[in-house]
């Protein structure tokens, strides 16, 4: 059963068209990784599901129900991608207000504050929110983003401003947050999206350019070179002209898209005519291939 | 009405916690002592020049002052307590947009009509406070140094300038649902009460202009009549209701 649908979207900013007839929809306890480039429209996407950017046409559903301009439906916890608080309050008390807000009952919010500033690393936390670092208010964002429990939770860009253990903090909290609740995940770091999506859709000129579940896009439709380096670079455009390769800037022949056979052939030809070599790569296909691939560069 | 009464809650607690209660306090407490305080010190400033002045051949006599010039001080003194408060409130809706720190609690559920509602309500009741409280304090003491009786329409004059001002805090917010920084608030904000003010020089149209509400000293001593400016009373009354009916239909259009 999807939890999020989204049909033949349209939104343009003035001239600029920036959706143009986007549809997907997520399956209920995936983790769904959104790619796009810089301004592809990925932010924009996820402020009209939240209700706070009007649409020009299309449909969006959440949990089967419609969703309108200006009415966030409760389903939802969303993580902006620079979340801004009160610098004033402290993270016990920004949560309660965000209960508040979400209509829950207090006991739930003394429940749900305990139980997620434990999760996500605050629980010791008495300071208020103007001496926090980036990554600490990137796992405020996402307690409070799951203190009404919420059915899909939508992330803006969660790891693209912070080091490399802020954002392994950050995806390790997302990745536990999968039982309870299905994941919506903008970015473009690649190689998040490998680490936690069960599936993904790429965004490119304002549409779903590729869609599906990640391991199979991977392997069906990305390229695996074979990457051979020579010990001798004097015989190197020739060996490249005979196994049917290019040479790269890097004086490392490339033979594209190589299926099984390919390796085999070339290995015999190596063989049959004593190349010699120093490293021969078969190269694990990646969704970097892939993303280029479909936004074709 | 999504979340009204905790927005509510936090915008009081955000005044409490940055200091803004304390300081409106201590604000409308000392306003409502330097009107009496510098009317009751006159005569005695006066004496101690009188030297001075004497010796460039202007003669002083006696100088007596009554509750009537405690009251004209106090209400010089409003205009600059006004500005003070628009200046301070001018970025609290415009600043949740700016920095984006409505846009959790807009996701959460909570809706534009009660974001903006929560804060009207909020900054009428802080002024309405700090206003009443500003001019007990007045009345205390000019009435005990004083008799009042050369002030006999001062409650209705009192209750004018509330009127005007609470018409300017409710245009305050209106400007910050259009308008993107608190800068272009207080500058709208500004020219909406600076206009009327020039337009009053025409005394046909002086009647219907809600500026006429702060003349107060006429209508204290009861040289004026309410009457006389009843159009401007309505229309300074339906600017507020106008203000706060309008407030909820155009933040729906503000982006975040």
């Amino acid at each position: 059963m999807s939890i999020l649908e989204v049909k033949d979207l349209h939104k343009s900013f003035g001239s600029k068209t920036v959706l143009d007839g986007l549809s997907f929809s997520v399956s209920e306890g995936s983790v769904f990784g959104f790619i796009g480039s810089n301004g592809a429209g990925k932010t924009t996407t996820m402020k009209i599901i939240l209700g706070l950017l009007r649409a020009d046409s299309g449909e969006v559903t959440v949990c089967g129900e419609k969703v309108r301009f200006g009415c966030t439906e409760k389903h939802i916890g969303y993580l902006p991608d620079v979340p801004e608080f009160y610098s004033y309050m402290t993270a016990k008390e920004y949560l309660r207000l965000c209960g508040e807000i979400a209509g829950m009952k207090q006991s739930e919010i003394k429940k749900r504050t305990a139980e997620l500033l434990e999760l996500v690393g605050l629980a010791g936390e008495k300071h208020r929110i103007k001496g926090y670092s980036r990554g600490m208010k990137q796992r405020l964002g996402i307690a409070q983003a799951l203190i009404n429990s919420p059915r899909l939770l939508i992330c803006d860009e969660p790891t693209s401003a912070l080091d490399p253990v802020g954002r392994k903090e950050i995806l390790d909290i997302i990745s536990s947050a999968r039982g309870e609740t299905s994941v919506l995940f903008s970015t473009h770091i690649l190689s998040d999206v490998e680490r936690i999506c069960d599936s993904m859709a790429i965004l490119n000129g304002g549409k779903n350019a590729l869609s599906g579940d990640v391991s199979e896009l991977r392997s069906r439709r990305s390229r695996s070179d074979l990457l051979i380096t020579l010990s001798d670079h004097a015989r190197l455009q020739s060996t490249a002209d005979l196994l049917g390769g290019t040479v790269n800037e890097s004086g490392v022949i490339i033979i594209s898209s190589a299926s099984q056979e390919t390796v085999f052939k070339t290995l015999s030809a190596i063989s049959e005519h004593k190349i010699p070599v120093l490293k021969v790569e078969h190269a694990e296909p990646d969704l970097e291939q892939l993303f280029m691939e479909v936004i074709g560069k | 009405m999504s979340g009204f009464s905790p927005f509510l809650k936090k915008e009081f607690f955000e005044l409490y916690r940055r200091r803004r209660l304390l300081l409106f306090s201590i604000l409308f407490v000392f306003f409502g002592i330097l009107a009496p305080a510098s009317a009751k010190l006159t005569p005695a400033l006066f004496k101690l020049m009188s030297e001075d002045f004497r010796q460039q051949g202007i003669t002083i006599g006696e100088v007596t002052v009554s509750a009537y010039n405690s009251w004209e001080q106090f209400f010089g003194n409003l205009s600059l307590q006004l500005i003070v408060f628009v200046v301070v409130f001018s970025g609290s809706v415009t600043n949740e947009f700016e920095s984006s720190s409505i846009v959790p609690l807009l996701a959460k559920g909570l809706s534009r009509t009660s974001l903006i509602l929560s804060k009207l309500c909020c900054g009428l009741c802080v002024w309405t406070l700090g206003y009443w409280l500003s001019f007990s304090v007045c009345l205390g003491y000019t009435r005990y140094y004083w008799d009042s009786s050369t002030v006999p329409g001062l409650y209705k004059a009192a209750l004018l300038w509330w009127l005007f001002s609470a018409a300017v805090v409710c245009v305050m917010f209106l400007f910050s649902c259009v308008v993107r920084t608190s800068v272009q608030v207080m500058l709208c904000t500004g020219a909406a009460v600076i206009v009327p003010y020039l337009l009053s020089a025409v005394k046909p149209a002086k009647r219907f202009l809600p500026t006429s509400l702060i003349d107060a000293m006429p209508l204290c001593s009861n040289a004026k009549n309410v009457s006389e400016i009843a159009p401007a009373v309505i229309i300074t009354a339906v600017t507020v209701l106008a203000c706060i009916l309008l407030c909820p239909f155009l933040i729906r259009k503000k982006s975040v």
